[in-house]
């Protein structure tokens, strides 16, 4: 005896996509379940499993869910804020490595003859300490200039000028860069 | 309420929280319910609500206003919950294992809640025997009322997948509750 279509039709009977039963299925389905017991079973208990379910009622959860809710955003926004660093703090460290690598392979004929590293660093060093002296000479040369051409007056001006713009500057930083300012 | 929650929406996808707490206080309870009945336990109900909540506000900005908010916030649900259960395959519970329900019920009589409460243990437990996939779509069509074009535009389903879905979670669970009812009687027929 072939079970098939009376099982769907009986599992199937509220479902809202399946087409009505005919008059005649309906025949054909009230025979079958008089004489098949496993069918007339499985009808039954879906029956019952479909009623139950119907009614079961919607679940709350315990209170202050809202509040706990809130507490989870913070640790989540704070933990994400920390990978972030981390990944930052990641990426940095591997363009530092990276560099090295770049100059390394740079270096590597260089490294091959460690005299003329050494003297190629030599000559770096005092190359800098040379542009830094005429830097410092140009720099004291002017100065004495400027001194002796513009009066006393006019420079203390400009060095308050100067001072009002730094601080300017620091407020502005600071205003800027404050945690309630910056939404992270 | 429709009014309200398109302004909390918009002010949430801005970026203030506390728009986003009012969404999350009026929808906790549909929510929840999702949870609970795909994963069994008010513990694990209560987390993966507060995670799909936490999904949604991250992804709030990808939010279609055109979409209904329940049913995406329900498709969130759906589907993590339908991941974790897959992380934890095979854990089987039993009746006993059932904690305790929050149901809320209005009725008087301690023996009506008890029948209530083992009544819901039963459900849950020929749910739990479903496939995820399954689960979710027999959950959505049950308790919140969604039409099947909504449940598989959810579940990333085809129409006759979803139809030979609810038929064999339908089927499995009536055959499920005749071999829980035959073994309940077998005592009693042994004794009689």
């Amino acid at each position: 005896m072939t079970h098939q279509p009376y099982l769907d039709w009986m599992i199937t009977a509220t479902d809202e996509l399946s087409d009505p039963l005919t008059p005649e299925q309906r025949i054909a389905l009230n025979e079958h379940i008089t004489q098949c017991d496993s069918c007339r079973q499985v009808g039954e208990a879906w029956q019952a499993v479909e009623l139950k379910m119907q009614s079961a009622p919607m679940l709350s959860p315990s209170a202050g869910f809202g509040k706990r809710w809130q507490a989870r955003l913070e640790t989540s926004q704070k933990l994400r804020q920390e990978k972030q660093n981390y990944r930052l703090l990641g990426i940095l460290i591997l363009g530092a490595f990276l560099m090295l690598a770049a100059l390394t392979t740079q270096a590597m004929p260089l490294i091959k003859s460690p005299f003329l590293l050494l003297w190629t660093w030599i000559y770096q060093l005092v190359q800098t300490f040379y542009y830094l002296e005429f830097f410092r000479v140009l720099f004291i040369s002017i100065f004495q200039t400027a001194i002796e051409v513009i009066p006393l007056a006019w420079l203390i001006l400009f060095a308050g000028f100067l001072c009002q713009l730094s601080v300017v500057w620091f407020i502005a930083l600071r205003l800027t860069t404050s945690p309630w300012r910056v939404k992270l | 309420m429709q009014s309200n929650e398109s302004g909390w929406i918009v002010q949430a996808q801005e970026g203030d929280a506390n728009a986003f707490t009012s969404l999350v206080e009026a929808y906790q309870k549909p929510v929840y319910n999702l949870c609970y009945r795909m994963l069994g336990n008010a513990e694990d109900a209560e987390d993966a609500a507060q995670e799909t909540f936490l999904r949604a506000y991250q992804s709030l900005k990808r939010f279609d206003p055109n979409r209904s908010f329940s049913t995406w916030l329900l498709s969130i649900a759906a589907h993590y919950c339908i991941d974790r259960i897959r992380r934890q395959r095979y854990r089987i519970i039993s009746f006993e294992e059932l904690p305790y329900l929050d149901v809320a019920d209005d009725s008087p009589g301690v023996e009506t809640r008890l029948s209530h409460k083992q009544e819901q243990e039963q459900i849950q437990t020929l749910l739990n025997n479903l496939n995820p996939v399954d689960r979710a779509a027999m959950v959505l069509y049950y308790w919140y009322d969604l039409s099947y074009e909504e449940i598989c535009q959810e579940l990333g389903l085809s129409i006759s997948q979803l139809k030979s879905r609810m038929h064999r979670a339908r089927l499995a669970m009536a055959q499920k509750w005749n071999e829980k009812k035959t073994s309940n009687l077998m005592p009693e027929r042994i004794t009689t």
